[in-house]
């Protein structure tokens, strides 16, 4: 079993509650993998628009 | 003569189909958004606090700068690295007292400096502070700010920890319009600053090189800020856009980190957004001309050269002319060859559909926030007419039976004349569409300018608004016009909208 590295605190002085530099990076970095899933809904919205329009009418 | 002729035809479908490829450049630039995890730079940033000076520069700035210096006394950053240089451009109001006050509330963290002879522009303000805090060997990094933009209380270290890796010259923030109550207007630059900021400073982050620092916000370490010579350009309107380009071409790293937010307070009116987009738009063309020799040339150590960053500088700076060089190919063809002209139109508008679908509805998920309050304005951004013409691509059937039983119910018969003539409309519209936004600026002033100017806007378009101010930009740069600064007036009504 290995120990979990200590996370860096976000700021000297930085209530005790308040989130880790690690955590708000990993919250960072879940936020820009999220626009992956944001973009290709809106390409799909793209080809749902153009797909019933093709359907509908031709 | 038919060959002179079909190689006319064809010259105009090309002119047309050419008016497609900003709209194919924009979507490129959201595709990249999603790219953009790829390139973080967290791996190499960490909690750092440099010696950190802040550098205000302010002419008149009473209303704000007060709030502004409490605001930074309350970042999360430790207060003996940070000290506040407020440059006081020779006001004539009672921002020194202000300054002074603050500095006697924060002593050994505020400062306030003083130019007697004022009015010589931002960066001559800006230069005034730097020539003192490079003076000192106590500075490691300088943030440049406006004196009004308000700084969430984690930003300024979000944007440090970048400092720790010494490849990054610069950092720059996330600006969000944040006035309260705002209108209409600031509506529209809210989701404007989501495409323009949280979008294509993400995707310019992927390329591996940034347009513009923000003027708001701008953090550099203070080797990068010796490498570009320890001044700000005063040669432009745009002394950001040059530091930024400058840092690059020094060698070091630009890095734009959209979980800092800091929020500011834009225009409310036209006349405001206007005069302020007019500075920005000329200062463009005034880079795009200092740096002639830069643009599509590889380059060592930079990437200001690229492909990609030239085609995302090129289709913005060159929008109008793209859009009245579509819109008079059309006509044209219109008058030569009515079938060719609709052919090349549905191409065109095609790729206005996509373009607006995708850009709209990922903008909007892109800053949730920002969207929930400027969904109505990201809608009609490109005006309600181009809308309508889009939803008519879309759904020509329902539209054309709503046309038909609403002319035919106000007793007027839709011949092919009619027709006909709605199609020009269409084609001439796509430039005219300009003129019409323009309008909005002309009315504002007037009687009953507050119900007209924001109906110029709605039915013209926001888009096509800062498309007729980059022509107005292309106008005064060719006529010579006086570089003289023309500061965007504050009142100091931002708030965080977090």
């Amino acid at each position: 079993m290995t120990a979990e590295p200590e996370k860096r605190q976000a700021y000297p002085g930085a209530p005790e509650q308040a989130p880790a530099f690690d955590d708000e990076i990993e919250a960072a970095v879940r936020y820009e993998k999220r626009l992956v899933l944001k973009a290709l809904l809106a390409i799909a919205l793209v080809a749902v628009i153009l797909g019933l329009r093709a359907y509908f009418f031709g | 003569m038919t060959q002179l002729r079909l190689a006319v035809e064809w010259v105009l479908v090309a002119f047309v189909v050419l008016g497609a490829v900003p709209l194919l450049v924009a979507c490129y630039q959201f595709l990249l958004v999603a790219y953009h995890f790829r390139r973080l730079h967290y791996a190499r940033s960490q909690p750092w606090f440099p010696r950190m000076a802040i550098l205000i520069p302010a002419w008149n700035e009473h209303a704000v700068i007060g709030a502004s210096i409490d605001r930074l006394m309350r970042l999360e950053y430790p207060r003996e690295r940070l000290r506040v240089f407020v440059v006081d451009d020779a006001s004539t109001d009672g921002t020194p007292q202000v300054i002074q006050a603050k500095a006697a509330e924060y002593p050994g963290n505020v400062f306030h400096l003083r130019r007697e002879k004022g009015g010589e522009g931002k960066a001559a303000t800006l230069n005034h502070g730097l020539s003192i805090i490079l003076g000192d060997e106590w500075m490691q990094a300088v943030l440049i700010m406006d004196a009004d933009v308000i700084y969430e209380p984690s930003s300024l270290r979000a944007m440090s920890a970048h400092l720790a890796d010494p490849d990054i010259g610069s950092v720059t923030a996330y600006i969000k319009e944040g006035s309260q109550p705002g209108n209409y207007l600031t509506r529209f630059i809210g989701y404007e600053y989501i495409t323009a900021q949280a979008a294509a400073r993400r995707s310019q982050d992927v390329l591996g090189v940034i347009a513009c620092l923000a003027g708001g916000a701008q953090l550099h370490s203070r080797e990068n800020i010796e490498a570009i010579g320890g001044r700000i350009d005063t040669s432009t309107l745009a002394e950001d856009t040059v530091t930024t380009f400058r840092t690059q071409r020094a060698g070091r790293t630009v890095i734009f980190e959209p979980h800092a937010t800091v929020w500011a307070e834009e225009p409310g009116t036209i006349v405001g957004l206007w005069r302020q987009r007019l500075r920005w738009a000329r200062g463009n063309v005034q880079v795009t001309r200092m740096f002639r020799h830069v643009w599509f040339r590889k380059q060592r150590g930079n990437r200001l050269g690229g492909l990609s960053f030239g085609l995302l500088w090129f289709c913005l700076l060159l929008l109008p002319v793209f859009m009245v060089c579509a819109s008079g190919s059309l006509v044209a063809l219109y008058f030569i060859n009515y079938r060719l002209a609709w052919d090349a139109f549905h191409v065109l508008w095609l790729t206005n559909v996509i373009t607006y679908v995708f850009i709209t509805s990922f903008a909007l998920m892109i800053d949730p926030v920002i969207g929930r309050r400027t969904w109505f304005q990201a809608l009609l951004f490109p005006g309600a007419v181009n809308v309508t013409i889009l939803l008519a691509a879309v759904l020509p059937v329902p539209l054309d039976w709503l046309a038909d039983t609403t002319l035919r119910g106000a007793g007027v018969t839709v011949t092919p004349g009619w027709v006909r003539g709605l199609e020009l409309f269409t084609y001439i519209w796509l430039a005219a569409c300009m003129g019409v936004a323009y309008l909005g600026k002309l009315a504002e002033p007037r009687r009953f300018g507050r119900v007209l100017s924001p109906l110029f806007v709605y039915i013209g378009g926001y888009g096509p608004l800062l498309c007729a101010i980059t022509t107005a930009a292309y106008v005064q740069e060719f006529r010579g016009a006086d570089r003289h600064w023309d500061k965007t007036e504050k009142t100091g009504k931002v708030a965080t909208h977090a």
